[in-house]
């Protein structure tokens, strides 16, 4: 494997559709109009030197290093900001640009620690090979003058060290922290031969606004800023290019290694996700694939007041086929199941409800996507036929207006957010409905048009207001109207929407929201231009979360956005794999390509190439297995991937569900809460230890790349394999891309995709097929898959968790930045310094109220259980609001949380649980009791001692 | 609501989806209320809902009823059989110590 080098254009590329044709150094360059000379020389090879320039940022023209000459033209030109023009004749070589390039080099050294054979930058440094290039032998100057070689280093951040001594000032981190992140935490401070580059207000870098997305640390030409990981271990030999773990955005990172160390994790600037940005998340905290807590070992125990025991594999594969096949001889074929995890690989994914559906022989199989984005299947499908978001994340670059709703992207989203902010900045108009003012809703150089503050739960009334606008004042695009639904639908919808109960002055009363504020929205949605709505789990996770999606669905088919670049529906998916998770059949009714399961054809496919009689009914969702589970029918579960007693709601029940079961089997890096419940424990590997695809939120099917052995032995999928063949069935498989090429063979909106496409292409964005042999970047354009567009009427029914004199608040749950998910591997590595535990947002008049101070321990209670953590008084949330994280086992938010949801797909309902704080000591006795019970149950028995 | 699949979270399940169908009118609502339970609720689900329409239906909305009433007559129309323990596994490859 060699070293993955991307070329660097010094600017960005023009979008123009016009060419020019110039000469340089006297070969003839066709580019695009409005390109830098120095981008068209290097599309030729030539590399003029440069040091302010990089092309993932603007042309600055500061270093004076890329001069060159161009005939008839007087002066020495700089190339990063001087545009190409027709018939223009330049030379990038002359004694005269040498002359000055050496003398420009000559100042930047002298002003330089000589310490190259001992800085980690050595040999991927640009300032040490622009010095070569220009031939620099030696500095007139000295070394003796003004310098800055004994400036102090910031050591502060976990990642990344900021040497200032080293910094030749070119301004590249600071452009890189506006243009590309855009959280401006970075500018230079003093004048002249003082400037300095400055984090905040010359603060360290931890304690500044900087969200560590590393976008300067790749921008910095020289050691200046540089990952604490490279001068722990030195530069890396080899790369390869994968796709990250953690959100739905699924950035491309080269995965930089020295044998099997992973050196660092470097966006790939040919991602078609990311274009070369990362965030914290994906570009440092990988540290979790070598903690110290990571299970190795297969382990085993008959009850789970044992300790474990270490085993082989054989053993544990063996146990496990046993007990499944005991429970199904005692108590019945659907006795068990399995729940595959957002976090799984497509492959991985197709291998458990294979085995669940060929080999359980039920549909009990069930994805981490049914408390989540479960209703966004559903609601999608109905309207548009499809299952997925409408859009490439690049989409977002025509948008003129962008509404959020339930979403919080620079949180949870981070990349896609910094796009977002570019095409704000750019002028886009922007609306956002969400309880909570997140921080898109006033940050440098973006700020709302409207910020919709609705009440907890009333998404669908609200959604619904805008449509009566929209219907009301005359502003459905009828043409599309006309020509992409159904007539008599729509009238039947719009009559509804009309109705006086759905006016903006009705809706204010239940939401909140000022009338005025939701019609000038609805206004700017309908008439703004290209409108695109972003959505996310203050969508989904309600008891109407189904009804919004289509609410959001309606909205879309009446302004006609749909079915072009700038617009559509997109569901922001949490985790990395959310989309493959639900296109891969882990749904209890549909198989892969959500063909349901009653479907015959589609069944008949699987039951041929399998060999056996497919079940037509649909399986038990997680729910419905806990449910079943404390009833006493449901007895044994395979979980890969996804902690279930951590990231489901009501807590309790989930325990006593887990707790009446009779072989839980977890395959997991960790020791994850689930596993407390476990009887089997197999240790799963990282994503950089197998190889396999996720496909992110914009149906992007990106390659996992495998850059290590597994450490616990055994790829993921191949665990899979070896437990079904344990149980009798065979899985023929050498390699995921065999796996693959089932799934393409099966499924027709997988049709195209295999591998090597994979591997040629980079990415594709299903439907790829015999019709899009490449992918479908933007879907619905033309016609729908389901033909027409559905408008479906959306009657607001108020959620029956209601606030009452007990529990007068209401509680909605989130994320945060440097956090993933339930944090098991995030809470692995060095992210803990922003964020260390759970705590609740409340605004200061119900702070006031309760006497409680920021920082004080609290108690949050709900009629499903309670939990305290400390206080963080904010105006954030609005008065009768609180919030809350639950990456933090020791908090577990959802003890809280209630067995309310989603009346289509039975997402939780966790935006909304009626809650009373009062200040409290700490710890309640149940937290207590769960961390002794944890302590126990992670007992692991010495080799020699007997478990059972 | 219970936890557990008893009648008493059945009904509210039921009465909840009911509530989505029930603003289009009378025959698409039953007729939705319906589908929406046989492709998504488990055949035990479905069994245990019929069962208690057939006990008297109580708490069921009235749309909600006769979608119910629709999954009973196609249940006496093809009875569920029995859940027989599972026959296609082969010998196992491991055998446990």
């Amino acid at each position: 494997m060699s070293m993955i080098t991307e070329i660097d254009y010094g600017t960005p590329a023009s979008r123009s559709d016009k060419t020019v044709t110039l000469s340089i150094d006297g070969m003839e360059v066709h580019v695009p109009e409005g390109t830098s000379i120095m981008r068209a020389a290097m599309e030729v090879g030539t590399k003029i030197p440069k040091l302010c320039a990089t092309d993932m940022i603007e042309a600055f023209g500061s270093c004076r290093l890329c001069l060159v000459e161009v005939a008839g033209r007087a002066g020495t030109p700089a190339s990063c900001t001087t545009p190409v023009a027709p018939g223009m004749v330049v030379h990038t070589q002359t004694e005269r640009l040498k002359a000055l390039r050496k003398g420009v080099m000559e100042l930047y050294i002298s002003d330089h620690p000589l310490d190259c054979l001992t800085c980690a930058a050595n040999g991927n440094c640009e300032l040490q090979t622009k010095a070569g290039n220009v031939g620099l032998r030696d500095v007139r100057y000295g070394y003796a003058g003004a310098n800055h070689l004994a400036d102090k280093k910031d050591e502060s951040n976990p990642y990344f060290s900021y040497d200032p001594a080293k910094c030749i000032v070119c301004n590249r981190c600071i452009r890189a922290c506006e243009e590309v992140q855009g959280t401006f935490a970075l500018t230079i401070d003093g004048r002249g031969f003082g400037s300095r580059v400055s984090a905040g207000q010359m603060e360290p870098f931890l304690e500044s606004e900087c969200v560590s997305c590393g976008a300067c640390v790749q921008a910095c030409p020289t050691a200046t800023l540089i990952e604490k990981s490279v001068i722990d271990i030195g530069q890396a030999e080899h790369s390869a290019v994968t796709t990250c773990g953690y959100c739905g955005v699924g950035c491309s990172f080269r995965a930089e290694m020295r044998g099997e160390e992973l050196v660092r994790m470097v966006p790939y600037k040919d991602g078609k996700a990311n274009h070369g940005h990362s965030c914290v998340k994906g570009r440092f905290a990988w540290g979790y694939a070598t903690h110290r807590d990571r299970i190795l070992k297969p382990m085993i125990r008959a009850k789970v007041s044992n300790p474990w025991r270490e085993v082989s594999w054989g053993e544990a594969f063996a146990y496990a086929a046993t007990e499944l096949k005991r429970i199904q001889a005692t108590d019945g074929k659907n006795s068990v199941g399995a729940i595959t995890s957002s976090r799984c690989t497509n492959e991985e994914t197709y291998l458990i409800q294979k085995l669940v559906r060929a080999g359980f022989g039920n549909n009990n199989v069930d994805t981490c996507a049914r408390v989540c984005h479960s209703p966004t299947g559903y609601g999608l499908k109905t309207a548009f036929g499809t299952s997925a978001g409408t859009q490439d994340f690049d989409s977002v670059d025509k948008s003129d207006v962008i509404m959020i709703v339930g979403a919080n992207p620079t949180d949870g989203h981070p990349v896609f957010a910094s796009r977002m902010k570019k095409r704000l900045r750019e002028g886009a108009k922007l609306i956002i409905l969400d309880p909570r003012r997140i921080d898109l809703v006033r940050m440098p150089h973006v700020e709302a048009d409207y910020q919709l503050p609705l009440q907890p739960g009333t998404n669908v009334a609200v959604l619904t207001a805008l449509a009566h606008v929209i219907v009301t004042e005359g502003l459905v695009h009828e043409v599309f109207v006309r020509e992409r639904c159904d007539p008599a639908e729509f009238q039947e919808w719009a009559e509804f929407v009309s109705a006086e109960r759905n006016s903006p002055e009705a809706v204010e009363k239940v939401s909140g929201v000022p009338a005025d504020t939701i019609r000038n929205a609805a206004r700017l949605y309908a008439t703004g231009g290209n409108a695109a709505i972003y959505y996310g789990l203050g969508v989904t996770e309600h008891s109407q979360g189904s009804t919004t999606v289509l609410a959001l669905a309606n909205l879309a088919l009446a302004t006609g956005n749909l079915g072009r670049k700038g617009v559509g529906i997109n569901p922001l998916r949490g985790q990395n794999n959310v989309q493959g998770a639900c296109d891969m059949g882990s749904f209890p009714h549909e198989l892969a390509g959500y063909r349901h399961i009653s479907d015959d054809n589609a069944r008949s496919i699987y039951e041929q190439l399998w060999g056996v009689t497919l079940d037509k009914e649909p399986g038990l969702r997680i729910p419905n297995m806990l449910d079943a589970a404390v009833e006493g029918t449901f007895k044994g579960i395979y979980i890969e991937g996804e902690d279930i007693l951590q990231s489901d709601p009501d807590t309790h029940h989930v325990a006593a569900g887990l707790g009446a079961m009779e072989c839980v089997i977890v395959q997991d890096l960790f020791l994850n809460e689930t596993a407390n419940y476990a009887h089997i424990f197999l240790p799963g590997s990282t994503f950089l230890e197998k190889d396999g695809t996720f496909t992110n939120a914009e149906r992007r099917i990106g390659r996992v790349r495998k850059v290590m052995s597994p450490k616990n032995g055994y790829a993921d999928w191949e665990i899979t394999v070896k437990l079904s063949e344990a149980l009798g069935v065979r899985m023929n498989y050498n390699h995921p891309s065999e796996i693959m090429d089932e799934i393409a063979a099966t499924t027709p909106t997988f049709a195209g995709v295999s591998f090597a496409k994979l591997d040629e292409l980079g990415s594709v964005q299903w439907p790829c097929n015999e019709k899009a042999p490449e992918g479908t970047p933007v879907m619905h354009i033309g016609s729908f898959a389901s033909g027409k567009g559905k408008f479906v009427l959306t009657e607001y029914v108020p959620t029956d968790e209601r606030t009452g004199a007990r529990y007068p608040l209401l509680l909605t749950t989130g994320r945060i930045l440097s956090h993933y998910n339930v944090g098991a591997q995030t809470r692995r590595t060095a992210n803990v310094v922003w964020h260390e535990e759970d705590r609740l947002e409340i605004h200061p008049h119900d702070a006031e109220n309760r006497g409680i101070r920021d920082g004080d321990w609290v108690k949050l209670a709900s009629r499903a259980g309670e939990t305290t953590l400390r206080a963080l008084v904010t105006d954030r949330v609005a008065p009768g609001v609180v919030y809350t994280t639950f990456h933090h086992p020791s908090t577990q938010a959802n003890v809280v949380t209630t067995e309310f949801a989603d009346w289509a797909t039975s997402c939780p309902e966790f935006k909304v649980t009626a809650v009373q704080i009062s200040r409290s000591n700490g710890p309640t006795e149940w937290q207590e009791r769960y961390r002794e019970q944890a302590e126990q149950s992670r007992r692991i028995a010495e080799t020699t001692e007997a478990a059972e | 609501m219970s936890h557990d699949s008893s009648p008493k979270k059945l009904i509210y399940m039921a009465n909840q989806i009911g509530k989505f169908f029930t603003p289009q009118g009378h025959d698409k609502a039953v007729a939705g209320i319906a589908n929406h339970l046989t492709k998504f609720w488990p055949p035990s689900m479905r069994k245990k809902i019929v069962q208690h329409l057939s006990e008297g239906g109580e708490g069921l909305d009235p749309l909600v009823r006769e979608a119910v009433e629709t999954l009973r007559a196609k249940q006496s129309d093809s009875p569920t059989k029995p859940d027989i323990s599972v026959s296609r596994y082969p010998r196992p490859r491991f055998r446990p110590r």
